[in-house]
């Protein structure tokens, strides 16, 4: 018997393991707040997009997503500057002292696109926050993100994201998923 | 059950509250029966139900309702709750159905609520069942004014028209300023907050003052128009450029008097505002001079007792579900004049869920506030201390033209002071015949002190 796989993979093993690399790395500079470098990894062209979710019938899901809908997000990079810069003012009373956040990426999943140069990265963040006296609040988001060679790096192009809980279980999203 | 005497938990005179109204699970269940209850509270926009058949889930107090178009255009609304064994019937947040069925044993019932069909109707029941006294339990009053859906459980509860009362004056500012009227768009923004519902509310009817303090990051960031009544900080407010309104049973206004600073948490206003100047001179038309240039526009906040708060300009509309003493769920929508083009209901909707959605950089500064003032009752020590909205005490006066009670500034404590009078009140009284009626200056003097006796 033959010991290699009756299939091809998605991408191969090097491209797989730099964009399980990039997921980490991002996940830690969101969790160390390093809004800076975070910032550097994002094309100048990001959108960044979560609905509001909700619970229909399978039956009537289409009308699920609206073309004018709510959502949790929809950000493009000068929006995601802003919410970076009321951070940084200092002057967000609720993340003084800081809390804990861990951004735990599983599921990875690399596809090649159509257009060069850019990937298809699927994962599954599960963020969790450690707020003010044992507080722990968990939330689980899936991602679906654009990713584009610039230059000598990897930018995130694009994310949508789907929210898991129909109602938001935290009192702010001071964060990023 | 005894009911809980209030009449030393809330203090209009020296804007005293007893924290134990946060906390107290006595108090909680007196605030179903007698506030939510009673009262009429938000069900949903017509807009949001527009087809016969047409369905919205949500709550009164605790109780799960289902609000549904009927072939009539009129609209019913029922507890969401099987008449057999109590399960609930519709599980999806909205939709269209001929039918309810529900999951457990599969009775079934018709959007007017009757019960339509009962599997074994026959072989099990011996057709022995009088279908006709189990159809879902309807919410005995639904009435709409000017697109608003509102319910009361209350057979003996006073008109919906009767209830907004003077308040009326100040809701026509967003509810009647265009001809074809508002609707909602989105899907329900919800959050899930560890707050007792009355925090939230007393903050959206009259707290100008956390504005520039608890908001002071997102306030450096994204203000792009200048409001004098509020400041960055807290270091100085202009008073004489805006206004607060009170006392209208409960209901209340807060609003900046310049006809445009709705619009000044906007990136970017120009959109908006020209939408108001080209729409200027209808709604002068329509509402005369002080509410078509002071207050359409503005920088407002109106609250409708007990739990419904609406923002035109940045153009939220929401309502808080009492989930137990500490816990509340926020619902948000946008809220829009239909006469407005796609391109600027796009803009408002996106501002919306910036500054006021689940992740709002104006919301975001809240919730941690409200949940401690919650929380912190919980020490037994803590919650014999009372908690004072005592701003401006004194300072109040009535207005030839503007209804209820009237302070200057956004910045000021008095709509807080009335929303606890009227807690007060609907606690007190065991029937709205011991309900006192504000609905005119005159009648608010004579009935002053009332609750004092
Ligand atoms: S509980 Fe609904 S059919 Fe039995
Ligand atoms: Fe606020």
């Amino acid at each position: 018997m033959s010991n290699s796989l009756p299939f091809k993979n998605t991408v191969d093993i090097e491209t797989y393991l730099a964009f399980q690399a990039l997921l980490y790395k991002e996940a830690r500079l969101l969790d160390q707040e390093d809004y800076e470098q975070w910032l550097a990894m994002l094309a100048d062209d990001i959108h960044y997009y979560m609905p509001v979710p909700a619970r229909y019938l399978r039956e009537e899901k289409k009308q699920a997503i609206k073309p004018l809908d709510a959502h949790i997000f929809n950000d493009y990079k000068k929006q995601i500057e802003l919410r970076i810069a009321r951070f940084a003012t200092n002057l967000v009373w609720s993340e003084n002292p800081q809390n804990a956040i861990n951004h735990t990426v599983t599921n990875i999943e690399v596809f090649p696109t159509d257009v060069d140069g850019e990937w298809n990265a699927l994962s599954v963040v599960t963020v969790l926050r450690s707020r003010l006296d044992g507080v722990e609040k968990r939330m689980v988001v899936s991602r679906d993100d654009i990713w584009r060679i610039e230059g000598d790096s990897l930018k995130l192009a694009k994310r949508n994201m789907l929210f898991n809980h129909t109602v938001v279980p935290d009192s702010n999203l001071n964060f990023f998923f | 059950m005894s009911k809980v005497d209030v009449s030393q938990l809330v203090d209009n005179k020296t804007g005293r509250q007893s924290r134990t109204i946060f906390h107290e699970q006595d108090i909680y269940e007196q605030e179903q029966e007698r506030i939510f209850g009673k009262c009429w509270l938000f069900l949903a926009h017509e807009s949001q139900i527009p087809d016969p058949g047409d369905y919205f889930r949500t709550f009164m107090g605790e109780d799960e309702v289902l609000v549904i178009r009927q072939k009539d255009q009129s609209i019913k609304a029922f507890l969401n709750t099987c008449t057999h064994r109590g399960n609930r019937v519709c599980k999806s947040d909205k939709g269209n159905a001929k039918q309810f069925t529900c999951s457990y044993h599969g009775w079934s019932f018709a959007a007017d609520g009757a019960l339509q069909s009962v599997p074994l109707e026959e072989d099990a029941y011996y057709n022995e069942l009088d279908k006709s006294k189990f159809g879902l339990h309807p919410v005995c009053h639904v009435d709409s004014y000017k697109g608003l859906i509102f319910g009361n459980f209350d057979p003996d509860a006073p008109s919906l028209v009767d209830y907004l009362g003077d308040m009326k004056w100040y809701l026509d500012v967003w509810l009647d300023a265009m001809p074809e009227g508002t609707e909602l768009i989105g899907s329900t923004q919800k959050v899930e907050y560890p707050v007792n519902w009355k925090l939230p509310v007393e903050n959206a009817c009259g707290d100008g003052y956390h504005i520039g303090w608890a908001h002071a990051g997102v306030m450096t960031v994204a203000t792009s128009m200048n409001i004098e009544s509020l400041s960055l900080g807290n270091t100085k407010v202009d008073s004489s450029t805006a206004m607060a309104g009170g006392g209208m049973n409960g209901h209340s206004i807060i609003s900046s008097l310049d006809g445009q600073s709705g619009y000044a948490f906007y990136p970017d206003p120009s959109l908006p505002v020209s939408y108001l100047e080209a729409n200027r001179d209808t709604v002068v038309s329509r509402l005369g001079d002080t509410r078509g240039k002071q207050f359409w526009g503005s920088q407002i906040n109106m609250t409708i007792f007990p739990n419904v708060q609406m923002l035109p300009g940045l153009n939220w509309f929401r309502v808080y579900h009492p989930k137990g003493p500490g816990k509340m769920e926020m619902w948000t929508w946008a809220m829009v004049d239909k006469e407005m083009s796609d391109e600027l209901k796009q803009t408002v909707l996106d501002n919306v869920c910036r500054t006021f959605g689940a992740a709002g950089m104006f919301d975001n500064d809240d919730g941690e506030n409200f949940a401690a003032c919650t929380s912190q009752n919980r020490g037994l020590q803590t919650r014999q201390k009372d908690v004072y909205t005592n701003m401006g005490l004194g300072k109040e006066y009535t207005h030839p033209e503007m209804p209820g009670v009237i302070s200057d500034g956004l910045v000021g404590e008095q709509n807080q002071r009335y929303f606890y009078r009227r807690w007060q009140e609907m606690m007190a009284a065991k029937d709205w015949s011991a309900v006192p009626n504000y609905n005119n200056l005159e009648e608010a003097n004579a009935t002053e002190g009332k609750i004092d006796e």
